[in-house]
């Protein structure tokens, strides 16, 4: 069955870290229906994604977690003002 | 500002600086022009360089270097054509995961994106086939790129690390940056899973252990060993697990898989509780996975968390180092019937080799060769009938003497990683099993060889074909051959005396073994060019699709 699922990231501003952890989601086997980044301070992105597949979000979640890029997997939604980054909660 | 002056190198002094401390002594590759102040800085340094004939030449070589030796492979090439022939080794070492740091030349930074010559991004092709990847930037970070490179390579999972240095970079001078980066080391595995993992095999009937490669990464053999030795709970190996256990322990069933032993795939199918060890329920290990191992349990012990419940549902697992985890289980069991049965099993499917006629029978060749060369053999293999050949009747005494392009199945492996392995471990007795096909995908190889004058074996198992397609094409698609006819295969032996490597040709079963033993004792490379029959299979075989119960074994008529 396929579900629509969030994951929110926080990944380094490194060199290729957006491409990696994109083709990471897509590579395995999810869609990504929604993207939006917003920059946390000069190091670091806070990535959140919609992704759709009939696998288990748990399962793409180690994979990313294993990206060098990544600083960690956020649980809670963040607050947003902005509605476009609100709709991300 | 003089004495300044002297504490700085360039980009390109600064990488082979950073090589050197680490350890490296052989390093693989080929150069070109936006490498070219590498290969400048190269020369009067302390390393090793081999240059091969093909940049895939090189990353296997340094695969196979760093699969026999355990430490990290290093290979090098230029941009463009350079980068992107490195691509099929990276991805070898990536499905393998294998230590390898890759280092490609790249164009000067404002060039960059402009289509020049021999750009190409390969830090973009790459992506999905590397742990980690780099493009340095500025010269005074190359030596912490290194450190990281190689820390990030070896830790946890190993795999291949990408480096793209531009030229401009590679030509620039700066003061070192240092770096404190160390490899992580694994943590122990967690206690209430440990508990649980050895109440679920105190209650087992009828457990198994799937050995996998990870178990050779993690140097867990010797844990291994005395983890069995201790429970004598029966084991199956995946193709890149053989040599973790001693084959002739009746409780060492062999390998399971599609063309694994008869005795591994029953065991598994009958069995109540699997105990994975760095494996990871490939689908040519599984078969078709919903009927795989159908009323087992599942305890996984892996160093990567990414693998647990990937495929198969752990009921515990145990992530991180191995040798504590197999310390922690290691209990007496008593599964005394259970232990006949895989005896038994065993013993009803030994392997035969008195097949009829007079002509090779390769199964046989490599039994023989695998005694022949005792504990101190390092097969490196090729990809086809061959490797499964290999797999099924060599023995090895680890993991590490058994070299078989297992993941991604790289056709033209054979004879650069048996060259990376010599070079290695230059004590060992190395053979290429290789076939007439894979041969000649890295045949250039061939010269390198005679350059160093690497004492490789070379065997060439020559049906004349592409046998493995053949046989599916045979099995499974009404014999309708397609492109699998090699018949005009250029004459080996004479192919590899125009290398200057002595050779040979065998066409019958009784001058097998005399060719093996003057091959074996000679100086040397020498390569020992095989004919075989183009129609032999490999068997027993589990069809794609179905479950490792249902395997086919060869109709007698």
């Amino acid at each position: 069955m396929i579900r629509q699922q969030a994951m929110r990231v926080l990944l380094r501003r490194s060199e290729g870290a957006l491409l990696r952890l994109i083709g990471t989601v897509q590579r395995r086997g999810f869609e990504v229906t929604d993207i939006a980044t917003h920059a946390q301070d000069h190091d670091t992105w806070l990535v959140m994604l919609k992704v759709e597949s009939n696998r288990e979000l748990r399962l793409l979640e180690r994979q990313v977690e294993k990206l060098y890029d990544v600083v960690e997997l956020i649980e809670e939604a963040p607050r947003f003002e902005h509605p476009a980054l609100a709709a991300y909660a | 500002m003089s004495d300044h002056t002297d504490m700085t190198k360039t980009g390109a002094e600064w990488l082979i600086h950073a090589l050197e401390r680490e350890g490296v002594d052989t390093l693989f590759g080929y150069p070109g022009g936006a490498i070219m102040p590498v290969y400048d800085a190269l020369v009067g340094s302390s390393l090793k360089h081999i240059l091969v004939r093909h940049e895939q030449g090189a990353a296997l070589a340094a695969v196979g270097y760093a699969r026999a030796s355990g430490r990290v492979g290093v290979c090098m090439a230029t941009s463009g054509p350079g980068a992107t022939n490195l691509v099929t080794g990276i991805a070898d070492a990536f499905m393998d995961s294998v230590p390898l740091v890759a280092i490609t030349g790249q164009v000067p930074s404002h060039l960059m994106g402009t289509d020049a010559f021999q750009e190409v991004d390969v830090f973009g092709i790459t992506l999905p086939i590397v742990k980690h990847s780099f493009i340095v930037r500025r010269a005074e970070d190359v030596c912490a790129i290194i450190r990281e490179a190689f820390a990030i390579a070896t830790e946890g999972r190993p795999g291949p690390v990408l480096i793209d240095l531009p030229k401009d970079v590679a030509n620039a001078r700066a003061f070192e940056k240092p770096s404190t980066r160390e490899a992580k080391r694994p943590l122990p595995p967690k206690l209430d899973a440990i508990q649980k993992a050895r109440a679920l095999i105190r209650e087992a009937k009828r457990p198994v252990l799937y050995v996998g490669g990870g178990v050779g990464m993690a140097n867990a053999e010797a844990a291994l060993k005395r983890f069995h030795e201790i429970t004598r709970i029966p084991a199956v190996c995946t193709l890149k697990g053989l040599g973790a256990l001693d084959a002739r322990d009746r409780l060492v069933l062999g390998m399971l898989g599609m063309h694994g032993n008869p005795a591994a795939n029953f065991a598994v199918q009958e069995a109540d509780l699997l105990i994975v060890i760095g494996a990871r329920f490939d689908d040519r290990a599984t078969g078709k996975l919903d009927t795989f191992a159908p009323r087992a349990k599942v305890v996984h012990l892996d160093a990567d968390t990414a693998e647990i419940d990937k495929l198969r549902h752990a009921d515990v697992a145990l992530v991180g180092d191995l040798v504590k985890s197999l310390e922690a289980l290691a209990e007496t069991t008593t599964i005394a019937d259970w232990q006949t049965r895989c005896q038994w099993l065993k013993s009803q499917h030994q392997w035969r080799y008195d097949a009829p006629g007079e002509d090779v029978y390769a199964p046989l060749l490599l039994k023989q060769l695998s005694e022949l060369g005792g504990d101190n053999l390092i097969i490196s293999c090729d990809v086809g009938q061959h490797q499964m050949w290999v797999a099924q009747h060599c023995s090895f005494a680890r993991i590490a003497n058994h070299l078989t392009s297992g993941g991604l199945g790289t056709m033209g492996f054979g004879l650069p990683a048996a060259i990376g392995a010599k070079l290695a471990r230059p004590d060992a007795t190395v053979v290429c099993v290789s076939g007439d096909g894979s041969i000649m995908m890295n045949i250039q190889e061939l010269a390198t060889l005679y350059r160093y004058g690497i004492a490789v074996k070379i065997i060439v198992l020559d049906n004349a074909g592409l046998g493995m397609v053949r046989q599916w094409q045979e099995l499974f698609f009404n014999q309708r051959f397609s492109e699998v006819d090699l018949s005009d295969n250029p004459d080996f032996a004479e192919l590899a005396r125009a290398f200057r490597i002595p050779a040979s040709t065998v066409e019958q079963r009784d001058a097998v073994l005399p060719a093996l033993q003057e091959m074996l004792s000679a100086e040397g490379s020498r390569l020992l060019h095989v004919r075989i029959d183009a129609k032999r299979n490999v068997w027993p075989l589990v069809p794609p699709g179905k479950s490792n119960a249902d395997m086919i074994e060869e109709k007698t008529t």
